[in-house]
């Protein structure tokens, strides 16, 4: 791996996302939405809850379906925690990160039932921080055949 | 271009081979069916080489490509096809499938040094018609 220089504007970047991890590490869902714009985009690209009268997905604003998500999964994990196991940025205000997310389950979450199990699962974050050291969008990628497997939840959907 | 790029296109022109040529052959590969970390050589080539054979359709388009610092690259990629072979312990029933998934890439030399894919495989197993994890394919009970 060739260790290159970084910018002021990759290094102000990389530290508003570890800031929103530690944020998220707390459990403190308003400090990670103060790190974000007020139209901050989210895409959690494999979230998908089928209710009987609709479909909820993972895509829309940080401050509507992201804090929902946040919020309820937390409720559901209430010692949900993380571990950042990579971080790259470029100069142009992006940054991926490598992340293990999970907690002991306490309550059901969605689809998922409650099973008192616990996860712990890799997952990607994309995420855009702009020019004023704000995060004005995220993206997420995670496996939920490992997640369901870990939760003992055999249906796929 | 990229080398993440140049494996891409090699991989839509369903040359699995040339695609490995890019890849360091101890590199790491993360695939969320895998389990447990494998290597370029030997589970990237098994992988790839199925996907473009299974696939004969095979279409990765690049929604977003970032070139990080120190050699990292991240594509975000949706993979489609219809599948016409056995894929991964999936048995065959000619459905399509797309979906979207993140490959995260390690570089150095102008070569491949990791590959760490992430995608939602229950995505993928019910767009190909499987409904349970521990019933993958007709003939076989394997989990993934």
């Amino acid at each position: 791996m060739t260790a290159t220089a970084t910018t002021s504007r990759a290094d102000a970047a990389t530290a508003i996302v570890s800031a929103f991890f530690d944020a998220y590490r707390a459990r403190d869902v308003e400090a990670m939405i103060d790190l974000c714009t007020d139209n901050a985009d989210f895409d959690y690209i494999p979230f998908e809850v089928v209710g009987k009268q609709r479909t909820v997905r993972g895509k829309g604003k940080i401050r509507g379906v992201g804090k929902a998500i946040w919020a309820s999964l937390i409720d559901a994990f209430p010692d949900l925690t993380n571990e950042v196991s990579s971080m790259a940025a470029d100069d142009d205000g992006n940054v991926a990160v490598e992340v293990h997310i999970g907690g002991k389950q306490a309550k059901s979450f969605g689809a998922l039932p409650q099973t008192g199990d616990s996860y712990w699962l890799p997952h990607l974050f994309v995420f855009h921080v702009d020019d004023d050291c704000l995060i004005d969008a995220i993206r997420a990628y995670w496996d939920n055949a490992n997640w369901y497997r870990q939760m003992g939840w055999k249906e796929v959907g | 271009m990229t080398i993440a790029t140049e494996f891409i296109r090699a991989l839509n022109a369903h040359d699995a081979a040339l695609a490995m040529t890019y890849c360091d052959a101890d590199g790491e590969l993360l695939l969320p069916h895998l389990g447990e970390p494998g290597t370029l050589a030997i589970e990237g080539t098994e992988y790839f080489e199925a996907l473009v054979t299974a696939f004969p359709d095979l279409r990765i388009r690049t929604r977003h490509h970032c070139k990080m610092h120190d050699g990292v690259e991240v594509a975000e990629v949706n993979v489609s096809g219809t599948q016409a072979a056995d894929f991964i312990g999936i048995i065959n029933q000619e459905k399509f499938c797309d979906v979207d998934q993140a490959w995260r890439f390690t570089t150095g030399d102008g070569r491949i040094t990791g590959l760490h894919c992430f995608w939602d495989q229950t995505m993928l197993l019910r767009r190909l018609g499987v409904k349970r994890l521990d019933n993958i394919t007709i003939t076989q009970g394997a989990a993934l």
